[in-house]
């Protein structure tokens, strides 16, 4: 589709086209309810400086937010897949049940942020000696 | 940075330290650097419900997207994430309609926005805004995921206090004060409220007026004593001569000291004096009516036997009649009642005393079964309980016993005039113990 609209030599038919498409998605979204409440997103966008009085474009961006978060809890939701097979894996089977829990670690979503440019680690914890709290910094940094 | 670090780990405290850094939002990162969800640090009452909201927000969609449960630490991230991305993502959009030189933004300043922000789409070479690849993301998103819409409904925040301004002369309907005051200013208060007034200490009570209020009080209280003696001393008609005077000269000392009052108090001396010669007046009166009137206290006075009730009131009537007559007209010539009359009360105790002998000498010749009967009307009260067969017995036994020991009444009453109460008690008794007696045979 990228190439149909790019390579276009005629660009104004498909702009029309798009045009319409954005103003029935917009219209459409009346009846949408993000989960992200709309109260929150005014909230926090009238203290950017947003300022807009239509309810719609405030849902866009409240669901281009909920789609964000939701990339971000699906890619760790694969993490956590992928690390549960691989435990499985290593055991042979030895806790079916118990394994099948999926629960969001910090772990897997750190590993998911980092692809949308979110670096996330733990805070050193430094015991006793200065060296001590190196390795572990070491090791959630890589 | 270490030291704090440090700081952080004497204290023993283990934080998840997020270190956000949007990569792909280079263009807008440097304005918004300062705002944003950080790390829950914020105080304010507004930013911890909003962190809230967006905790419960993030979390369903974690749910919906399969997980089981979450990590607190996690949702806490999340949330810091999605509230950064809405603020950036708004102040991203602010400013590309700041550029185009609106003020308000509009859907195409959102999805401008988006592209810069989002990772899809973000190599579009296409100018058109309404078909670049964030925007179509979004509406496929919208078309195929599922709708969650938020579990509770949350109410407008922050609630602002709303003000309600004062309203302006234009408004009341007045006409400013001043002719350089327009009228769509906010009214004046009242006078009242910032103007100085004078504070006058009012006297409630005119010195003058409480002296004859106390004069006043003062002759009530005389009044008062003076009819106490009137109740005293019913019984003589002498006490009414005794009385006489002393209101006589306490109404008059009073009316003194009002019509001194008036003058404004030139002599006190003079009331003073005044009420001096009341006062002894009074004392000469009391000694002489005080014996007559102890002698005449019902209440200290011996019990009265039988017989002694057709004498007691022929005297006293004619005493309160005589005080009456005169409160009718005090100016009338006081007429002194004789001596045996002023005596009366004195005398009293002695005519009693005869009449008791009398009395008892009567009794002598009757039988004991009717002086019985005449103790009896004398006894006002006379209480019997009745407790079962069991106690009804033992007392009859008791009173039996009691009768026993009692010798017969006739001969104490032949003994002497005076009759004392412990005499009275056991024929009392013994009378009770026959009534009881009685009583149980019918019973049986």
């Amino acid at each position: 589709m990228n190439a149909v609209i790019t390579h276009n030599p005629s660009g104004e038919p498909t702009q029309v086209h798009s045009d319409a498409a954005l103003l029935d998605f917009l219209s459409s979204l009346l009846d949408y309810t993000p989960t992200i409440p709309d109260e929150l997103a005014e909230h926090y966008l009238s203290r950017s400086g947003f300022q807009c009085p239509d309810i719609r474009v405030t849902r866009l961006v409240s669901i281009a937010a909920q789609k964000f978060i939701g990339e971000i809890a699906s890619d760790a939701l694969q993490y956590c897949k992928s690390r549960q097979a691989a435990a499985t894996k290593d055991k042979k089977g030895h806790q079916h049940g118990k394994e099948k829990r999926l629960v969001l670690t910090t772990e897997d979503l750190s590993a998911a942020l980092r692809e949308y440019g979110v670096n996330i680690h733990h805070q050193e914890y430094f015991a006793d000696s200065p060296t001590a709290g190196t390795a572990p910094s070491q090791k959630t940094g890589d | 940075m270490k030291e704090w670090q440090q700081k952080q780990a004497k204290i023993g405290r283990r934080e998840v330290k997020k270190i956000l850094t949007n990569g792909a939002g280079t263009g807008s990162s440097g304005v918004s650097s300062g705002s944003g969800g950080g790390g829950g640090s914020s105080g304010d009452g507004v930013d911890a419900f909003a962190r809230a909201v967006t905790k419960v927000a993030v979390s369903q969609l974690c749910e919906a997207t399969g997980f089981h449960a979450l990590q607190r630490s996690a949702v806490e991230t999340l949330a810091d994430i999605a509230l950064r991305y809405l603020s950036d993502l708004g102040k991203a959009a602010h400013s590309y309609a700041n550029l185009s030189g609106r003020t308000e933004c509009n859907a195409l300043d959102v999805v401008l926005a988006m592209e810069d922000l989002g990772l899809a789409g973000a190599a579009e070479t296409s100018h058109c805004v309404s078909s670049s690849g964030a925007l179509r993301d979004v509406m496929r998103y919208v078309e195929y995921a599922e709708e969650i819409p938020f579990a509770r409904p949350v109410p407008h925040f922050p609630v602002s206090k709303k003000r309600v301004p004062t309203p302006s002369f234009a408004q009341l309907g007045e006409t400013p004060p001043h002719l350089h005051i327009p009228s769509w200013l906010p009214a004046f208060p009242d006078p009242r409220t910032y103007c100085q007034t004078p504070l006058w200490e009012e006297r409630k009570s005119d010195p003058c007026l409480d002296k004859l209020e106390q004069a006043q009080q003062c002759q009530k209280a005389e009044r008062s004593l003076s009819s106490l003696h009137l109740q005293l001393s019913t019984q003589g008609a002498l006490a009414s001569d005794g009385l006489k005077n002393p209101q006589n000269l306490v109404t008059s000392s009073l009316g003194d000291s009002q019509l001194v009052s008036r003058q404004q108090w030139p002599s006190r001396e003079q009331d003073a004096s005044s009420d001096k010669a009341a006062l002894e007046a009074h004392s000469s009166k009391g000694k002489v009516k005080r014996p007559a009137a102890l002698a005449h206290n019902t209440f200290l006075a011996p019990p009265l036997p039988a017989g002694e009730k057709e004498v007691s009131h022929i005297t006293p009537y004619r005493g309160i009649a005589e005080v009456d007559t005169w409160k009718q007209d005090s100016a009338a010539p006081v007429t002194l009642p004789s001596v045996l009359e002023v005596f009366a009360p004195a005398l009293k105790p002695v005519n009693k005393g005869i009449e008791v002998e009398n009395s008892g000498s009567r009794s002598l010749e009757e039988k004991p079964g009717r002086l019985i009967s005449e103790m009896k009307d004398r006894m006002p009260v006379c209480l019997t309980f009745d407790w079962g067969q069991k106690t009804h017995t033992k007392a009859m036994a008791a009173k039996l016993s009691l009768a026993r020991t009692v010798s017969p009444p006739s001969t104490k009453r032949g003994r002497g005039n005076t009759l004392s109460w412990k005499e009275e008690e056991k024929d009392e008794k013994s009378k009770r113990a026959k009534q009881i007696l009685a009583h149980a045979m019918e019973e049986s």
